[in-house]
């Protein structure tokens, strides 16, 4: 599904240069759940918004869903965003103007789809969610948890190939942060390949895997014990990916 | 985003929204009648007086003291005017077109002073007054020199025998036949007869509404005071004006020249108030676009500034670029057409205001849609910068905490 080889990020300044990601490698499957861990300034952020066509990359190949999306142009990420990746935002990003239905049905417009197919989709995802009986509230009519699961809804609308989730639960409280890790669970199972962003240790283990970032690499890597279906383990269960 | 969402996100945060739309209206309102104003004035200034104006010189002289030959002087002047080279004809008379000064008098078609004379703008001049002021006789013959004679402060003031008239005054004396051979009755009642239709011509008062009413008796005025009309070849009048008040000057010293002028000068200072209206409403106007512009850019700005992370939200979710401005142009452009529209109710109330309380013609609807293409076009040129930062906006402040 994701592909990444030697990716390097660096930001500049007049004065300064900051290696956010050096050479950065990893892969995800098609229906993993991976978590993607690391202290703050070990690149989580930086290694999403490349992961989700957000921002660019120096050096390295990208491959997502069969395609090397290094030299795509701003309005072929666009598109390619649209249509692949699924975003689950820390702060839900809602859009306060839109109810619940609108906001579900942007993406769905960016893709020009009919409006009989949005309409479709949009039920179905805010059914999924739990929410469909609620589509014309606004978002400020919701709890927290109940944001997110709009986002989510937004997210699966687009029946994209992967989600993005960055620290999903951040704003959330833990009983509240258990529904919303419920419900990414039930996405998992029925085959949604998931990426999540989360500095939560207790969140990342109900991932597959954990990849644990530091200074812009992969630290290592491990095969959590948390959740229900896991890949074939590794005799060690953990292995140390040391990179060069 | 769809004209349903937009129009919906509109009506939350609608302070700004209305404040714009109501600045359109007013815009809109003012703009359009203003220009129906500019554009009446402008017309008016424009409009053909049916003289040579260009190469007409105006020329003022007085006589004083007690051996005052006004007639000597007066067939002197004109004989040596006519000796410059340049001119072309020339005569005196009691008054000039387009001056803003002049007599007027009321003529009727029955010998009757219950019947509403027509009102009229009258000029004494030689045969050569047509020539000197360039206007054509549309019908008819010009006065003979015969009949052309010299009217002094003591002559008998009796009704001349022929006359010219415009066609103007002819079409509103006789509205249904000929006005030539025709005879018409001065206020005195005294008779005379129509010998000759003038195609058009001005007369002295350009704010007056029979401005096209003007009657011409024989005869040259010969008091202390002259006024002399010149009309010289074209392009000739700067060079012929100097040479008139020199030669004038030189030949005698019992009358001066008090003034040479042309009479597009004369006639401009006429039209200084409708030229000032004109050019205060341009200001105006001009004022309240670049105004309305700076507003739209204003709040246009603004939108941009507190929805950034709603815009990179969009672009993360899969907007293009030209999606993020196509949003904001819409956005505008809803704003506008609801501001123009209102705009419009407001423009026909304003126009009916100023026809009721100050007489203007009626606005021509046309000014309408013409008005309401440049707000759009002006609109959308406002907010196209902002729009086009908007779409500047980094997808990657979906994922900024702040």
């Amino acid at each position: 599904m994701l592909e990444m080889s030697r990716i390097q990020k660096i930001y500049r300044t007049e004065l300064i240069e900051t290696h956010a990601l050096r050479d950065l490698s990893l892969s995800v499957g098609d229906g993993e759940f991976v978590a993607v861990t690391g202290p703050s300034g070990s690149g989580k952020t930086t290694f999403l918004n490349i992961a989700g066509l957000l921002e660019s990359f120096e050096n390295g190949s990208y491959v997502l869903d069969g395609r090397n999306v290094a030299g795509l142009n701003d309005d072929q990420r666009s598109e390619f965003r649209n249509r692949k990746i699924g975003f689950i935002f820390q702060s839900f990003n809602l859009i306060p103007d839109l109810n619940l239905y609108d906001n579900v049905d942007v993406p769905l417009r960016y893709r020009r789809l009919p409006a009989a197919e949005r309409r479709a989709r949009i039920r179905r995802a805010l059914e999924t969610v739990g929410l469909a009986s609620r589509m014309k509230h606004l978002p400020a009519q919701l709890s927290g948890g109940q944001q997110q699961r709009v986002a989510i809804a937004r997210a699966l609308a687009g029946e994209p190939a992967m989600l993005l989730a960055d620290e999903p639960t951040g704003n959330l409280d833990s009983a509240m942060a258990h529904q919303v890790m419920d419900l990414l669970e039930e996405i998992h199972a029925a085959g949604a390949t998931i990426v999540m962003v989360t500095h939560d240790p207790d969140l990342a283990r109900r991932a597959e895997r954990n990849i644990h970032l530091m200074d812009g690499r992969v630290a290592l890597e491990d095969y959590s014990t948390g959740a229900a279906d896991l890949p074939p383990q590794p005799a060690d269960r953990e292995r140390l990916v040391a990179r060069a | 985003m769809g004209f349903g969402p937009m129009m919906s996100s509109l009506m939350r945060n609608k302070t700004g929204a209305i404040l714009v739309a109501l600045q359109i209206a007013v815009t809109l309102a003012i703009v359009i009648n203003s220009l129906f104003i500019i554009m009446q004035r402008v017309e008016k200034m424009n409009r053909d007086s049916g003289i040579d104006v260009p190469n007409v010189i105006i020329t003022d002289v007085r006589g004083f003291g007690d051996d005052f030959n006004v007639v000597d002087s007066i067939s002197n002047d004109i004989e040596l005017i006519k000796s410059i080279p340049g001119v072309i004809a020339a005569t005196v008379s009691n008054h000039a077109p387009l001056t803003g000064s002049g007599s007027g008098t009321g003529l009727r078609t029955v010998a009757d002073e219950t019947v509403v004379p027509v009102g009229t703008a009258r000029y004494r001049w030689s045969e050569e007054g047509l020539d000197a002021l360039g206007v054509e006789l549309a019908r008819g013959r010009n006065f003979y020199p015969e009949e052309v004679q010299y009217i002094l402060p003591t002559s008998n003031s009796a009704a001349p025998a022929s006359i010219l008239v415009t066609q103007a005054l002819a079409d509103e004396l006789f509205p249904d036949e000929d006005a030539l051979g025709k005879t018409v009755y001065w206020g005195s009642l005294e008779p005379s007869t129509i010998v000759g239709i003038i195609d058009h011509m001005h007369g002295s008062w350009v704010n007056w509404s029979k401005l096209g009413n003007v009657v011409v008796q024989p005869g040259k005025p010969a008091y202390t005071n002259n006024r002399y009309i010149i009309r010289v070849q074209p392009g000739m009048r700067d060079e012929v004006m100097p040479l008139i008040e020199q030669r004038l000057g030189e030949s005698n010293r019992r009358r001066v020249v008090k003034d040479v002028r042309a009479l597009e000068d004369i006639a401009a200072r006429s039209y200084r108030r409708d030229r000032g209206m004109a050019i205060v409403l341009t200001v105006v106007i001009s004022f309240l676009i670049g105004l309305t512009g700076l507003v739209i850019v204003g709040l246009s700005s603004f939108h941009v500034t507190q929805r950034t992370k709603q815009i990179g939200t969009r672009r993360a979710l899969g907007a293009r670029r030209i999606d993020i401005v196509r949003q904001f142009m819409l956005e505008n452009w809803l704003i506008t057409t609801a501001g123009a529209a209102l705009g419009v109710i407001l423009t026909v109330a304003v126009a009916y205001w100023l026809e009721v309380s100050f007489e203007l013609p009626r606005l021509d609807w046309r000014y309408l849609p013409g008005g309401i293409v440049v707000l759009w076009v002006l609109s959308s040129i406002a907010v196209y910068e902002p729009a086009r930062r908007a779409a500047s906006v980094p997808p990657a402040v979906a994922t900024r905490s702040v």
